[in-house]
């Protein structure tokens, strides 16, 4: 029992991890139809400038997460701007390759800039103390993970829902034209997009960072396929569906290794097969409208 | 405003390419740093065939090292009486068994006469045929794997092999731990990880595991493989993993406050592991190559000289003095033999008897080092420590 719970809790501390990054996922493809292929390198590089504000400038941990949510962010508008607004109106297909492109592109220039070996991401020992409840031993990071993206996410919500900005995200999403000639500064709501959907990412990149210590310039890349298969699974375009679609496979993942051990060796497997099967028979996503909206 | 971004744009493609290119083809000359005195004969091109980038970088950068450092203190080869300096030709496998046959042969079209290197079997075991093919002999320096040799009659191997290595981690376990149980959880996309849980299930005996899980090379979680297993109380847990994912673990492990043992491989040896590691990988232990602080040889001895006055300070990991036998070894036989030729090496290869920093060096028939002994080593406070030497019984 006691087993179960504690696997439990690793099923939503990676699921969370999960919905945070894909977020960045849903909101892109909700407002440009596009699949962001770089958004995983975008995730990738928020690691680095968090490592590098750690472990080189010796900032404390909460200063260098606030930097690199602001470098990421920035690093997103800054893609958005060189690699899809000329695209604007381009096919659809020109931007997905230019969107391959800028991740292979941000992937090497990690290779060039930070080296292909490893590196430890910095630990915080505040959040990595254990603390025991009802026998069950858990890292305050978890908590730190599961309340941060319930804090995040309804903030999320509450701008797409409530604010000038939100609703010019969702015009622009449901309909390009029509909401430039009602005057959304179409370019304005896209950069935002893109800052709002990097600054989640880094947030996530920080905390995956705290819990799997190692960087690569690749490391992005299977983390950043599975947040898409979450996105897809929760209705890619809806960020409500995004975190369920990281729930749902996070804990997933945790309890195919959990039931079945032997199989343990496959459970990328498994998050394909659930990406094929979403497909053959919701296209739409469990969470997802025909005319997707945002949340 | 557009054709500036334009020609940014341009740039930093060229600039990606060429990073690209740098693994891809595969071939970028290094080495030959050591002066030419003296060295009148063409150069002798040799290729070094290890994982730059990917999950084995860091091996693969110390392997280079070792290279690197007998190429410098012996920049030529002596052949009918003339002096012919050796380049290094270093191929980048990207830890990939596709990428593996491309490096091979961009070594081979390189025109190399004979290659060294190789951590990881399962890359090895993929080039193996392309220099088989090309009869271009390989010394092989830290791929474990028995494969890697069977059937390849131009690939050599200076380290132990995979059951010698997961006999003594299982002998370890039962006699200096006192252990009745184990785990074992292991890589099972790395040929060399899968072939070292076999060797020491077998050793270790099949009914005192108690559960047994895998994972994929590149896996950062393994939170619910880690809490299954503490469920389980075993004694000891195999970890058949390469140095990021055996330290990912036992972080892992530490951050749920698990109370787990970890057996691994020699793949752990890298600065990586311990940075990566910290704390939760003390008192781990495994099998290696090679030890600066056990007792020495005249060849370990001069070996650690060579390294304090080419790179300063002692050796980073036992891998560094693998690799520089493969070229001493290497060197020696084209000597002997007079020759470049590759099948003329090969049969010279074979004849090779020769003191060595990692013990005494002759071939088996099927190109395998025959070695009696194994280093065990730990880690403690960010370092590692030596933890003693072990009778290896092929």
């Amino acid at each position: 029992m006691l087993t179960l719970v504690q696997q439990l809790i690793n099923g939503l501390t990676l699921g969370c991890l999960f919905g945070l990054v894909a977020i960045g996922y849903t909101m892109v493809y909700g407002i440009l139809l596009l699949i962001n292929f770089a958004h995983c390198d975008i995730f990738m590089m928020s690691m680095y400038f968090a490592f590098y504000s750690i472990s080189v400038f010796y900032l404390p941990w909460y200063v260098s997460l606030v930097l690199a949510i602001l470098g990421t962010a920035l690093l997103g508008v800054l893609l958005e701007r060189v690699a899809y607004r000329p695209l604007r109106t381009a096919p659809r297909t020109s931007v997905l390759i230019s969107a391959v492109g800028s991740s292979y592109l941000l992937e090497n220039l990690g290779i060039v800039l930070f080296g292909a070996v490893a590196k430890s991401f910095p630990t915080v020992d505040y959040l990595q103390e254990m603390v025991t409840i009802a026998g069950l031993r858990i890292q305050r990071l978890a908590f730190f993970v599961i309340i941060t993206m319930i804090v995040l996410v309804g903030a999320l919500l509450y701008i797409v829902n409530k604010t000038k900005v939100g609703i010019a995200m969702r015009a622009v999403s449901r309909d390009f034209e029509t909401s430039k000639l009602m005057g959304v500064n179409i370019n304005l709501t896209i950069s935002i997009t893109f800052a709002i959907g990097s600054g989640l990412a880094a947030v996530g990149g920080f905390m995956w960072g705290l819990r799997y210590p190692q960087i690569t310039p690749l490391v992005g890349a299977m983390p950043g396929l599975k947040c898409f298969i979450a996105a897809v699974i929760g209705g890619i375009g809806s960020i409500k569906g995004a975190i369920m679609g990281g729930l749902i496979l996070g804990v997933m993942e945790i309890m195919i290794v959990y039931l079945f051990p032997s199989a343990s060796g496959y459970r990328d497997v498994f998050a394909f097969i659930a990406l094929i099967l979403i497909l053959c028979i919701k296209p739409t996503g469990l969470f997802g409208e025909e005319l997707s909206d945002k949340a | 405003m557009k054709k500036f971004l334009c020609a940014a744009l341009s740039l930093v493609m060229i600039l990606s390419l060429a990073a690209c290119g740098g693994g891809n083809g595969g071939s970028s000359s290094a080495g030959n740093t050591g002066g030419s005195d003296g060295a009148s004969g063409d150069t002798i091109k040799v290729g070094v065939f290890e994982a730059m980038t990917g999950g084995n970088a860091a091996a693969g950068e110390l392997e280079l090292e070792g290279f690197r450092l007998a190429n410098t203190i012996r920049p030529t080869v002596t052949i009918d009486g003339v002096e012919h300096p050796v380049e290094l030709v270093v191929a980048d496998n990207k830890t990939d068994t596709v990428e593996a046959v491309t490096a091979a042969a961009s070594l081979v079209s390189a025109g190399c006469v004979a290659a060294m290197g190789g951590t990881g079997s399962g890359l090895c075991i993929a080039a193996a045929p392309t220099f088989d093919e090309a009869k271009i002999p390989v010394v092989g320096t830290t791929c474990t794997n028995p494969l890697v040799t069977e059937g390849n009659t131009y690939y050599f191997r200076l380290c132990y092999t995979d059951p010698g290595q997961g006999s003594i981690l299982a002998t370890y376990a039962k006699d200096t731990l006192g252990a009745k149980t184990a785990a074992i959880l292991c890589d099972i996309t790395d040929a060399y990880c899968i072939g070292l849980a076999e060797y020491f299930k077998a050793n270790f005996g099949e009914e005192n595991i108690v559960e047994e899980l895998y994972f994929n090379t590149g896996d950062q979680d393994f939170s619910a493989a880690l809490t299954t297993i503490a469920a389980a109380n075993p004694d000891v847990v195999f970890s058949g993993s390469q140095y990021t994912e055996g330290a990912l673990m036992q972080v892992q492990a530490e951050q749920q406050g698990l109370d787990l043992t970890f057996l691994g491989t020699d793949g752990w040896e890298t600065e990586t592991f311990l940075d990566i590691g910290g704390s939760a990988v003390d008192g781990c232990a495994f099998v290696t190559f090679f030890d600066a602080d056990a007792d020495p040889t005249p060849e370990s001895e001069q070996y650690l000289k060579d390294y304090d006055s080419v790179y300063g300070g002692k050796p980073r990991s036992s891998y560094t003095a693998v690799s520089y036998d493969a070229y001493n070894v290497l060197l020696d036989a084209i000597e002997a033999c007079n020759s470049v030729d590759g099948e003329t090496l090969r049969d010279q290869l074979y004849k090779t008897s020769k003191d060595c920093v990692t013990g005494h060096i002759e071939f088996d028939d099927n190109g395998d080092a025959i070695k009696d002994i194994a280093y065990l080593k730990s880690a403690k406070d960010g370092q590692f420590t030596f933890g003693g030497i072990a009778a290896l019984s092929n």
